[in-house]
C-alpha cells in the first residue's frame, strides 16, 4: 500500500508540472509535423526507370539469337535499355566507366551444348557495387533460363507448343507501398515518440534527486518505510506518467496525423512501456552517478540529441561507413526505434522481441547500478 | 530517558563533525540544542535519525537501539527538518495524506489526523491551497504539520524559524509548547538563543562537535556570572545618588556617568525596588532601565571567545 501511495502521488506531481509536461506533450507533436511535412519527398517512392546493359553473343547460333530477341520484347525494354557491343572487352570498359549495369554475355558454344543436353549458362557480368539494378537484370535473364528450361524439357518428352512466352514468364503487379514502407509521417511519429521519451529520462533524475538526495529526501528516510519501497514507488510512478505521456502521443498522432501504428496497437503499448522503463532507470542511473543534478541534467540535454542523430530519427542517415554505421548500435534510440520498425513493417516479431528484451536487459542493468551507487552514497 | 547518546563519533573524511558526544534527553522536555552553523547540530540529529551512519558510539531510543529496532523508532518520531520538506506540488492536504500513509495511517484515522494537525498550525482554512501560494511562516507551519500528524513521542525540529517573520515565528514557538503539554518530547535546535532560552529547559551548548556545556538555563548562565548588572538612564543627577545606591543590600558597585547610573549587585540579589525607591527620594525621574542578565550567548562567548552569530 505505501508503494501505491508512492506511484499514486509521483503521477500527480508530475502531472501537475504543467511546464514539463507541455514540453513532453509539445515538443513531439510539433516535431512530427514540421519534420514529416518539410521532408516527405524523402520518403515517396521514385520510379526506377531502365537500367543500362550491353549484350554480346559469342555464340551466333539459334539458341542465343532466341535471347537476344527476348532482350528486345516490348515488355523488358521497360525494364532494360540494351546496347550490342562487339567485344568482351567493350563491355567490361563500358561498366568500369559506369556506362552500364552488366554485361550480357553468351559464350561460343552455348547452342551446341544446350542441343547435347549439356549446361550452357549466360553470363551476367557487373561491377562490384551491387544494387538492386543488377538484381533486376538477374531476375530477368533468370526468368528466361527458367521458361528456357520448361521449353526443353517438355519438348523431351513431346510437348508442343511451348515457345517462350512473356506473359507466362512475366507477371506485372502493381506494388503499393502503403503499409510497407513507412511515410514521412509515420517515420517522424516513431522517431520523435523514442526521443521525447528519452527526454523524459529527467523525471527520473528529478524524482530522485528530490525524494532521495533533497530535503523531502530527509523527512522520507526519516519514515519507517525502507528506501527499497521508495524507489520501486518512484520508479513505478516515473514510469506510469512516461507511459501514460507515450499513450497520448500515440492515439494523437494515429488520429490526427494518421501516422501507422500497425494492427496490434498492444504491442506498441508494450514496447513504450518497456522504453518508459529504460529510460526512467537511465534517469536515476546518472542522478546516483553525476556530482550535482545540473551536471546530469546537461547530460541528458547533451546525449539524446545524439543518440536521436545516430538512430536516424531527425533524418535517414546514409552508409557512412563501418564505424559510424556500428555506432548507431550504441544508442538506445535506434534499439528502441527498431523495436517499432521491425514489428510495424518488417512483420519480423521475433527480431522485435529481441530488441525489447534488449532494452530490459538496459532497464536492468542501470537500476541495479543506480542502487549500488546509491548505498554506497547513503553509507 | 527518551534519549541516550554515548561516545557518539561521525567523521566526513578527515573531518570530524561529531566528536565524541554523550547526552541524554529526559521524557517530556524541551530540549535545546544550542550552537553555530557548522557546530555539528545537523549531524547529530541526521545520526540520530539514521540518516547518516555513525562511526562509533551508541544512541538508544526510547530505551531501544537504533540498529537493531530502527522501524518502531522511526514510526514514533517526527521531524521538522531546517529547510522545507514539504511538496509545491500537492496541496497541503495532500502533503500530510501522503506523509500520513508513510506513517502506515490510513483511512478514517488519516483524515482526522490530518484535520488535527492543519488545525493546530492554523492551516486548515488553507488546505486545498499549493504551497507555492503560501507565505514563509505559512509553509514553515506546513513543515510542523508534516512531522506531527502521527502524534510522534519525540519531535526533532532543526532550525524551524530560519527566515521567518517575528510574528509566525512567535506562532511556532507557541504552538511548541503546546505540543509538549501534549506529551511530547522535543529536540529544538537553533543558534537563536533567544528562542532557546524562552521554551527549553535542558540545554546543551555544542560547538566544532564537542558538547562544551549542558544544563538547565540557569546552571548555564551560572558557569559565567555571579552578578547582576542594571543600567538606568536619568533625567537629573544628584551628587548624594551614588551613596545611597550603594547603601541598598546586595549592591557591589554603583557608577555614575553623564546621566546613566551603572548598579553592580550580587547575583539575584532582587534589590531593584529598593535601588528604585532611592532614586524616587531624591526626586529624580528614570528615562529608562537595562538589564544586563547573563545570557546564553554570553556563556558561548565565555567558553569559546566568539558568538553564537559569529
Amino acid at each position: 500500500m505505501t508503494i501505491l501511495n508512492i506511484v499514486y502521488f509521483t503521477i500527480v506531481r508530475n502531472l501537475r508540472d504543467r511546464r514539463t509536461l507541455m514540453q513532453m506533450m509539445a515538443l513531439p507533436v510539433l516535431m512530427i509535423l514540421i519534420l514529416g511535412t518539410a521532408l516527405n519527398s524523402q520518403f515517396t517512392p521514385a520510379t526506377i526507370g531502365t537500367s543500362s546493359v550491353a549484350f554480346l553473343n559469342s555464340d551466333g547460333k539459334w539458341a542465343s539469337v532466341s535471347f537476344e530477341e527476348f532482350l528486345h520484347l516490348e515488355e523488358i525494354q521497360e525494364l532494360l535499355e540494351v546496347q550490342t557491343v562487339n567485344s568482351y572487352d567493350e563491355g567490361i570498359e563500358l561498366i568500369e566507366e559506369g556506362d552500364i549495369t552488366a554485361l550480357l554475355h553468351i559464350p561460343e558454344g552455348y547452342t551446341t551444348n544446350l542441343q547435347q543436353g549439356k549446361d550452357a549458362n549466360i553470363e551476367v557480368v557487373s561491377g562490384i557495387q551491387r544494387g538492386f539494378r543488377i538484381t533486376i537484370i538477374e531476375n530477368i535473364v533468370e526468368s528466361y533460363v527458367n521458361r528456357g528450361n520448361v521449353v526443353q524439357a517438355g519438348a523431351m518428352v513431346g510437348i508442343k507448343g511451348l515457345a517462350y512466352d512473356s506473359q507466362n514468364s512475366l507477371k506485372e503487379n502493381t506494388i503499393s507501398t502503403e503499409g510497407n514502407i513507412p511515410s514521412s509521417m509515420d517515420y517522424y511519429g516513431i522517431t520523435m515518440l523514442v526521443m521525447i521519451l528519452m527526454y523524459g529520462a529527467n523525471y527520473g533524475l528529478f524524482g530522485i534527486a528530490e525524494d532521495f538526495f533533497g530535503t523531502v529526501g530527509a523527512r522520507i528516510k526519516s519514515t519507517p518505510i525502507s528506501g527499497y519501497e521508495m524507489y520501486i514507488g518512484k520508479t513505478l510512478g516515473t514510469v506510469l506518467t512516461l507511459f501514460c505521456q507515450a499513450l497520448i502521443i500515440v492515439f494523437f498522432t494515429k488520429y490526427v496525423y494518421g501516422v501507422n501504428w500497425g494492427d496490434n496497437l498492444m504491442a506498441i503499448f508494450g514496447i513504450c512501456l518497456t522504453l518508459s522503463f529504460f529510460t526512467t532507470g537511465f534517469g536515476i542511473m546518472l542522478c546516483m552517478l553525476s556530482p550535482t543534478r545540473k551536471f546530469a541534467t546537461n547530460i541528458i540535454n547533451l546525449v539524446v540529441p545524439v543518440f536521436t542523430f545516430l538512430a536516424g530519427g531527425y533524418a535517414p542517415l546514409p552508409n557512412l561507413g563501418k564505424v559510424i554505421g556500428k555506432a548507431r548500435y550504441l544508442s538506445p534510440n535506434y534499439i528502441g526505434q527498431r523495436a517499432f520498425f521491425s514489428y510495424i513493417y518488417e512483420g519480423a516479431t521475433s527480431n522485435t522481441m529481441y530488441f525489447v528484451l534488449f532494452l530490459w536487459g538496459l532497464s536492468l542493468l542501470t537500476m541495479i547500478t543506480a542502487i549500488s551507487v546509491g548505498r554506497r552514497q547513503a553509507a | 530517558m527518551i534519549v541516550e547518546i554515548r561516545n557518539l563519533i561521525k567523521r566526513y573524511n578527515n573531518n570530524l563533525a561529531v566528536d565524541n558526544v554523550s547526552l541524554t534527553i529526559p521524557e517530556g522536555d524541551i530540549f535545546g540544542l544550542l550552537g553555530p552553523n557548522g557546530a555539528g547540530k545537523t549531524t547529530l540529529i541526521n545520526t540520530m535519525l539514521g540518516l547518516t551512519e555513525l562511526n562509533e558510539g551508541e544512541i538508544r531510543i526510547f530505551g531501544e537501539n537504533f540498529r537493531t529496532s530502527e522501524r518502531m523508532i522511526k514510526q514514533n518520531i517526527g521531524i521538522v527538518p531546517q529547510d522545507l520538506a514539504i511538496y509545491n506540488e500537492l496541496t497541503a492536504y495532500e502533503n500530510l495524506q501522503f506523509f500520513g500513509k508513510l506513517y502506515g495511517l490510513k483511512g478514517g484515522l488519516l483524515k482526522e489526523r490530518i484535520e488535527e494537525a492543519l488545525k493546530f498550525t492554523g492551516l486548515w482554512e488553507k488546505r486545498k491551497v499549493l504551497p507555492k501560494r503560501f507565505s514563509g511562516g505559512m509553509k514553515r507551519r506546513l513543515n510542523i504539520a508534516c512531522a506531527i500528524l502521527h502524534r510522534p513521542k519525540l519531535i526533532i525540529m532543526d532550525e524551524p524559524t530560519v527566515g521567518i517573520d517575528p510574528q509566525s515565528r512567535n506562532q511556532i514557538l507557541e504552538s511548541i509548547k503546546k505540543l509538549n503539554e501534549m506529551g511530547s518530547t522535543i529536540i529544538y535546535t537553533s543558534h537563536y538563543m533567544e528562542e532557546v532560552e524562552e521554551i527549553c529547559n535542558n540545554i546543551t551548548i555544542i560547538d566544532h562537535g564537542k558538547v562544551i556545556a549542558q544544563g538547565t538555563k540557569d546552571e548555564l548562565k551560572n558557569l559565567i556570572s555571579l552578578e547582576d548588572r542594571i543600567k538606568i538612564q536619568l533625567t537629573s543627577v544628584n551628587y548624594s545618588l551614588e551613596e545611597g545606591i550603594k547603601r541598598v543590600k546586595g549592591v557591589k558597585e554603583c557608577v555614575l556617568e553623564g546621566n546613566t547610573l551603572t548598579v553592580i549587585s550580587n547575583k539575584n540579589a532582587n534589590n531593584l525596588s529598593g535601588i528604585i525607591e532611592i532614586i524616587n527620594q531624591m526626586n529624580i525621574e528614570i528615562q529608562g532601565m537595562d538589564f544586563e542578565k547573563p545570557t546564553l550567548e554570553g556563556v558561548f562567548l565565555t567558553l569559546t571567545g566568539r558568538t553564537l552569530r559569529d
